[in-house]
């Protein structure tokens, strides 16, 4: 049994750490870390002794970085030697004109902002990945004070196809390592498909493309907007699937079975049982197939968990006048509405595609902080929720830890 | 005594008509309206014969327009000819920031405010639109300068109750300008608040935080776009100007600077910072009707721009001496949230009602001039723009 619990909480405008024990009944909110600093996405690594922090910390002007911290959140190192594109490489083109995104466009060869962090390997301490935006996956092997690019997933074939998300540039994001095989690494690429390598990182196989919208919702929207830009077919690489998806919004490796994988995408949620070969669409018996979080149990009974957001033609994307998450407990068979201690009615909140995360504890805590920057917590699975102190800048991502 | 009051509430994802009777002790809130729409502004127009909803409306994919509603929010008009810079300008309107009904003596006649900075006219309830050239086409208009949050909004636009030429607009990283012409001319009314707000400004270049390359890059541009012989303060920014329909000789206005204050129409300024925990915030509010009170919601620091930990809105009393924290019933400690230029407006009834909208998607209510204040039910997306109409 854990003897401490973390919530680290990356927002808009800094960080905040909530502490609590292992009841997880209260919770002591820490002050803002880095204040003014986006914080795209935290992880807490427990290889080392006590567990180190790390934090996507981005600022409008005064730059990017991985921070880090040794002692549990107090003090940060925000300095991030070598994290950027070689100068030979400009990054993807610009995009054209009019293009989504395209108001966001970042300099060729700058990195726009850090999206995700995460620790590597088990059996590699010290390894950890960064994600960033332009699309580019980097490698630190000194537990992120220096930082060399992944050049087989940076200078892909497929990169000039990686077009940008509604966020500006295309970017890189839920990075997960096979816990049965160090050298064999997932990722997304927003707007641009899901990646594999099973050799730590030379080379690199798309294998989102095999999942196909099947929620008739969805499948009528896609078909309205092949009509609208008849040219979106003639953008795509040769051989490409217009119907295979090319955008989740968060990938998950469920930790416990570590075959299966989680996708929330924009037109749905899937879920693969042969580490994305196969992919089977089970956004029925959701009130929407829009979503960006979904989050897995770390151990067993399994639960997988999503935010549904409205996603009428004007793009509200909230959840409707009751806050909801949906669980399921028969991978994607039935989904069940939880609501008791979420606010309601009249409320119309969203959560990012970072903002969900569980924590492993038996019974395991499930964690949601929204766009409104309030967070609730779960300590039975989601069968009840606690909302936590504080309202805080609206909030980005959620990372807990037990240790 | 009004038997209606409305607070319409403009977010980052529609808006919302909050509803109570004179007490304003129970409100009801509206199902959403223009779901997924931006709403920058929202204001109702108690001149025709039934009132009317105006709503700065943006989408990234719809465009942009000022969305009119004659049975409060139910339906919308939102075509908006005429809404457009002339060709020759070779400017596009990104944002409708600012929608504002003319003076009573002129039914019909709506001002709309637009980034980039725009002024447009209308004299048929919203219908049909015009530039105003005189500020459009301003000699100044070369150094407004591009500011994070947009280009160069023009999102204050205020009237003289006395005088329908007389007005006042003023455009964020562009000055603030002053009519007496019903629009033909203007003039710039915001050199004198730079020399007070000279100390703040260089106190900030100091800021260790703006030691990055990337920083000074970002300021040694602001500072070197000012017309000639102009302090950089001056056309910087004013975040939002207000003046008090008691006495239209005084003007507010919460600059990134500071807050500050001018008693002859804006020929002279004075800072009134001093008694206020931070010099930064967006949005001020003044009473309608005696006695006078002034309230702003001061930010923590310019990197961080919150409320840090107690959520506080400030009032003064004696036109900026002192300020006072207004805190019974707003949230703390742990809170963070944030309010934007158009975020908080009073109500002009006896006692007066005060409003404030947060980032976080909080809506506030004061009864009684700030002494108390109550969460209006529910959880909105962010807040960009609160304003009370009593009926």
């Amino acid at each position: 049994m854990a003897a401490q619990v973390k919530l680290l909480v990356g927002t808009k405008k800094g960080a905040f750490i909530y502490s609590s024990d292992e009841k997880r009944q209260r919770w002591e909110i820490s002050d803002p870390v880095l204040p003014g600093w986006s914080f795209y996405n935290m992880a807490a690594d427990l290889r080392s002794d006590p567990p180190r922090f790390y934090a996507a910390a981005n600022h409008w002007a005064w730059g990017r970085s991985v921070a880090k911290s040794k002692d549990l959140g107090k003090t940060w190192d925000y300095r991030s030697e070598g994290l950027a594109f070689p100068p030979d490489m400009k990054g993807a083109p610009p995009l054209a004109p009019g293009a989504p995104g395209e108001w966001q466009n970042t300099p060729p060869g700058v990195i726009g902002n850090i999206w995700n962090v995460a620790p590597g390997h088990a059996s590699e301490p010290g390894v950890v990945f960064a994600g960033t935006q332009p699309a580019g996956l980097f490698r630190s092997e000194d537990w992120g004070n220096s930082w060399r690019p992944v050049e087989g997933i940076n200078r892909h074939p497929d990169r000039k196809y990686w077009t940008g998300t509604g966020g500006g540039d295309s970017c890189i994001h839920s990075i997960h390592v096979d816990p049965r095989d160090a050298k064999r690494i997932y990722l997304c690429v927003g707007a641009g498909g899901s990646y594999e390598s099973k050799d730590n990182g030379e080379t690199w196989q798309l294998f989102s493309q095999s999942a196909r919208v099947g929620n008739p919702q969805a499948k009528k929207l896609i078909a309205e907007m092949a009509q609208q830009f008849p040219d979106f077919a003639a953008s795509l690489p040769p051989g490409r699937d217009p119907h295979g998806l090319d955008e989740l919004h968060k990938l998950r490796l469920d930790p416990k079975n570590p075959d299966r994988m989680w996708g929330q995408a924009h037109w749905g949620v899937f879920c693969s049982n042969d580490s994305g070969a196969n992919w089977a669409d089970v956004t029925e018996g959701l009130p929407s197939f829009h979503g960006f979080p979904i989050a897995v149990t770390q151990r067993e009974p399994d639960g997988v968990y999503v935010v549904p957001l409205d996603y009428g033609q004007d793009n509200f994307r909230v959840s409707l006048s009751q806050f909801t998450i949906y669980r399921t407990r028969d991978a994607g068979k039935t989904w069940e509405p939880l609501t008791n201690g979420l606010p309601g009615p009249d409320d119309y909140q969203s959560v990012y595609r970072e903002g969900l995360d569980t924590d492993g504890l038996d019974p395991e805590g499930v964690y949601v902080g929204t766009s409104n920057g309030a967070v609730f917590a779960s300590a039975d699975g989601g069968d009840h929720w606690q909302r936590l102190p504080g309202t805080l800048p609206p909030i980005l991502s959620v990372s807990a830890a037990a240790f | 005594m009004a038997a209606q009051v409305k607070v319409l509430v403009g977010t980052r994802k529609g808006a919302f008509v909050y509803s109570s009777d004179e007490r304003r002790q129970s409100w009801q809130q509206s199902e959403p309206m223009l779901e997924g729409w931006q709403v920058y502004h929202m204001t109702a127009d108690v001149r025709g014969n039934r009132p009317r909803l105006y709503a700065a409306a943006n989408n990234p994919w719809w465009g942009r327009s000022i969305a009119r509603s004659e049975d409060w929010g139910k339906t919308w008009e939102q075509r908006t000819e005429g809404l457009a810079f002339p060709a020759d300008m070779g400017l596009k309107i990104e944002t409708a920031w600012h929608v504002r009904p003319g003076h009573d003596r002129e039914p019909g006649v709506v001002y709309a405010g637009t980034a980039p900075g725009g002024l447009f006219r209308s004299e048929d309830w919203g219908a049909t639109w015009r530039p105003v050239d005189g500020i459009n086409r301003h000699p100044l208009r070369p150094y407004w300068s591009w500011v994070p949050d947009g280009l160069s909004p023009l999102h204050s636009i205020e009237l003289d109750p006395n005088d329908p030429a007389h007005m006042y607009v003023a455009i964020s990283g562009g000055g603030s300008y002053e009519t007496r012409d019903a629009g033909a001319s203007w003039q710039m009314i915001s050199y004198h608040a730079a020399k007070t707000s000279r100390a703040t400004w260089q106190h900030q270049e100091q800021h260790p935080m703006v030691a990055s390359p990337e920083a000074r890059a970002f300021v040694s541009q602001h500072a070197a776009n000012v017309p000639p012989d102009t302090d950089p303060a001056a056309v910087f920014d004013m975040h939002r100007m207000r003046l008090d329909q008691k006495d239209p000789r005084r003007l507010w206005a919460q600059a990134h600077t500071g807050v500050f204050h001018s008693g002859d129409g804006g020929a002279t300024w004075r800072e009134v910072t001093q008694d206020l925990p931070s010099f930064h915030g967006f949005p001020i509010a003044v009473t309608r009707r005696a006695p006078d009170a002034v309230f702003a919601v001061p930010l923590q620091a310019d990197e961080f721009r919150v409320c840090h930990g107690q959520f506080t809105v400030y009032r003064t009393r004696d036109t900026g001496e002192t300020w006072e924290s207004l805190t019974d019933g707003l949230p703390g400690p742990g809170d963070y949230q944030s309010v934007y230029r158009e975020g908080m407006d009073t109500d002009g009834l006896d006692p007066e009602g005060v409003y404030v909208g947060t980032s976080n998607g909080q809506v506030f209510a004061s009864a009684d001039g700030g002494d108390h204040w109550q969460r209006l039910p529910g959880t909105v997306p962010p807040v960009l723009s609160v304003t009370c109409a009593a009926l």
